[in-house]
């Protein structure tokens, strides 16, 4: 398990370089020049330069490229070109309101999906499982932002039942803020893991050794929120590095649309004044934490799961 | 899932399929307006969709405009129906760009050499680990928006997808007996991978794809949403939804008309992709019923 773990982390640091180097490669393959479109056309060429030194954009492509990844050991992501702020800064002050946005959309999908996907899979085709079957599919398949643009409508603009912009000071006013974003957010994985842990208790539902449970009469309760469903949430389990990453991307619309700080709005904040190293840190670091998810739950599974250890 | 194309001779059996649930009714219908509305739309409405009428602006839904009209007084339900013709070209034609990218690649990776087949999924890996929404605003900072810079950015998310698929199928493939003859009859690598592997890998992928196709249009309206792509004057559901979002406090219908058929289109996809799935796939079916 250890070798599997440090070859999981070697190729996650591998990822990590392609995707500083195709990061870097942006600025010299596409057509136009990043220092222009950020001054405009009217900058004289001794702002040009400067502005290109600060961007590092005067050094060559591999030094460049070596640059940052030494930067990156050392936590170092760049500087705003404007500012001169470190990129690590800008992000380390936003990253606990995405944060906290993409746990709690995580928490409303498990607590909600979880028990719906079980309680389904007990009435596998009765009219209420074929009902919640497609509004779960429905939750899969409404974008996201349409759904924070309709929940803003509905519920702070028409209703005003909760906050329509920011995050919120104080507890409760806090928790009050993330309501409305984190549902918008956590709906289609809602209805993903509903799926997902239904037709994994049918299946483990039919094993031999829930069979044998039930021949010596344990209570119907007891075999499934016990023995069940250990085995059917491991699917989930499974996807929940990639739900938790995915929510991170998807906070972006509902940062934007509940004008919420957060990693999201800080980069498209940036594309306003052509920041670039603003937004290539933050495209790094959000890389870099789906790469650290998807390997936690990886690790996850097998803890939880002697099959998949002995599989390796 | 190679010998999933039963039947694409019979289209009267599979009309009678699609139509026997509820889904698949309410899929059938809505994805007829869709691409009615996307085709016809200079027929169906008597306005342009970038005609301006300042003393119109912000009017409400009346019998002139039957979804009212927006912020500088153009007509939200023709907007609509040629906001549908942008979504339906950008959702098929990336759809089958990244289709056709993504089978030859995987397939290249496939059967190609080793050191070939590592580099192409360690691309492939790398730009699925980038967090896509992200990367689209780096490179809308870089060059600015517009519809080829959308549309390329939806392939280039959309390839590795393919490609990875593509390549998991071939690597079956290459094992079959059939492919074995042939290479023993002398057939080189290119001949096998033309004539042999691309013909049975396309059938499948192409379902897989049209399973994609909600969320290649839900990232289309997206990004559009954001301010990147398609740009402000063409009509596109994103477009409107943004539109719709600026002035949500004195209007609440250019955001429901921008939404709506996004609502319903992505919904009807999904419903018909999973009917799919349960027809091609007989273990699911098992399990459905």
């Amino acid at each position: 398990m250890a070798v599997y773990i440090l070859k999981r982390l070697g190729l996650a640091a591998i990822i990590l370089i392609v995707a500083s180097i195709i990061l870097i490669a942006m600025l010299h393959v596409i057509p136009g020049d990043p220092v222009s479109a950020a001054l405009g056309p009217r900058a004289t060429a001794q702002i040009r330069a400067e502005f290109a030194h600060r961007m590092g954009l005067d050094r060559s492509f591999p030094v460049q490229v070596g640059k940052f990844l030494w930067g990156v050991l050392h936590g170092d992501l760049g500087y705003d070109v404007w500012t001169g702020r470190s990129v690590t800064a800008l992000i380390g002050d936003v990253l606990p309101y995405t944060a906290a946005l993409a746990t709690a959309a995580l928490l409303w999908a498990i607590g909600i999906g979880v028990p719906l996907g079980c309680w389904t899979a007990l009435r596998p085709g009765s009219t209420a499982d074929r009902i919640l079957g497609a509004i779960s599919v429905a939750f899969i398949a409404i974008p996201a932002f349409v759904v924070s643009v309709y929940s803003l409508l509905i519920f702070a603009v028409q209703l005003h039942w909760f906050p329509a912009m920011g995050a919120g000071e104080g507890f409760g006013d806090v928790l009050w803020h993330l309501f409305l974003p984190s549902l918008a957010v956590g709906l289609g994985w809602m209805g993903y893991l509903a799926r997902l842990v239904r037709s994994a208790m049918m299946e483990v539902l039919r094993e031999d050794h829930i069979r044998a449970a039930r021949a010596y009469g344990v209570p119907e309760r007891v075999i499934v929120w016990r023995y069940a469903l250990r085995l059917a949430v491991i699917p989930a389990v499974t996807v929940l590095g990639l739900a938790l990453s995915s929510l991170i991307a998807s906070s972006v619309f509902a940062e934007i649309v509940f004008n919420r700080p957060g990693l999201g709005r800080l980069a498209y904040d940036a594309v306003e004044t052509r920041n670039y190293p603003v937004i290539m840190g933050t495209v790094f670091f959000t890389c870099f934490l789906y790469l650290v998810c998807t390997l936690a739950a990886d690790i996850a599974v097998m803890l939880l799961d002697p099959r998949a250890r002995r599989s390796l | 899932m190679s010998a999933a194309m039963p039947a694409l001779a019979a289209p009267r059996r599979w009309v009678a399929w699609c139509l026997s649930t509820p889904a698949g009714r309410f899929s059938a219908i809505v994805l007829v307006i869709f691409a009615a509305s996307a085709l016809l739309a200079p027929w169906l409405t008597p306005y342009d969709p970038n005609h301006i009428s300042v003393y119109e602006r912000l009017a409400s839904p009346s019998w002139q405009h039957w979804l009212g009209t927006d912020q500088i007084g153009r007509d939200m339900l023709t907007r609509v129906l040629y906001g549908a013709r942008v979504a339906l070209a950008i959702s098929v034609g990336c759809t089958s760009v990244s289709l056709i990218l993504g089978v030859a690649f995987g397939a290249l990776a496939g059967v190609g050499p080793r050191v070939l087949d590592a580099a192409l999924m360690l691309l492939f890996d790398t730009i699925n680990s980038l967090p896509t929404v992200l990367l689209a605003l780096a490179i809308m900072t870089l060059i600015g928006s517009s519809l080829p810079t959308l549309m390329g950015l939806i392939v280039l998310f959309y390839v590795p997808y393919f490609g990875r698929i593509a390549r998991g199928q071939t690597r079956v493939l290459v094992e079959a007996p059939f492919i074995e003859a042939e290479r023993m009859l002398g057939a080189s690598t290119w001949r096998i991978l033309r004539d042999h592997l691309m013909p049975n890998l396309l059938g499948p992928m192409a379902i897989i794809a049209s399973m994609e196709m909600p969320s290649v249009i839900s990232l289309e309206a997206g990004l559009s949403f954001l301010g990147l792509g398609v740009r402000a004057p063409t009509a596109t559901w994103g477009n409107i939804l943004q539109d719709g979002y600026i002035f949500i406090r004195d209007t609440p219908w250019i955001a429901i008309a921008g939404g709506v058929p996004l609502v319903l289109t992505t919904l009807a996809f999904t419903f018909l992709g999973e009917m799919l799935r349960d027809r091609l796939d007989p273990k699911l079916r098992k399990e459905v019923t």
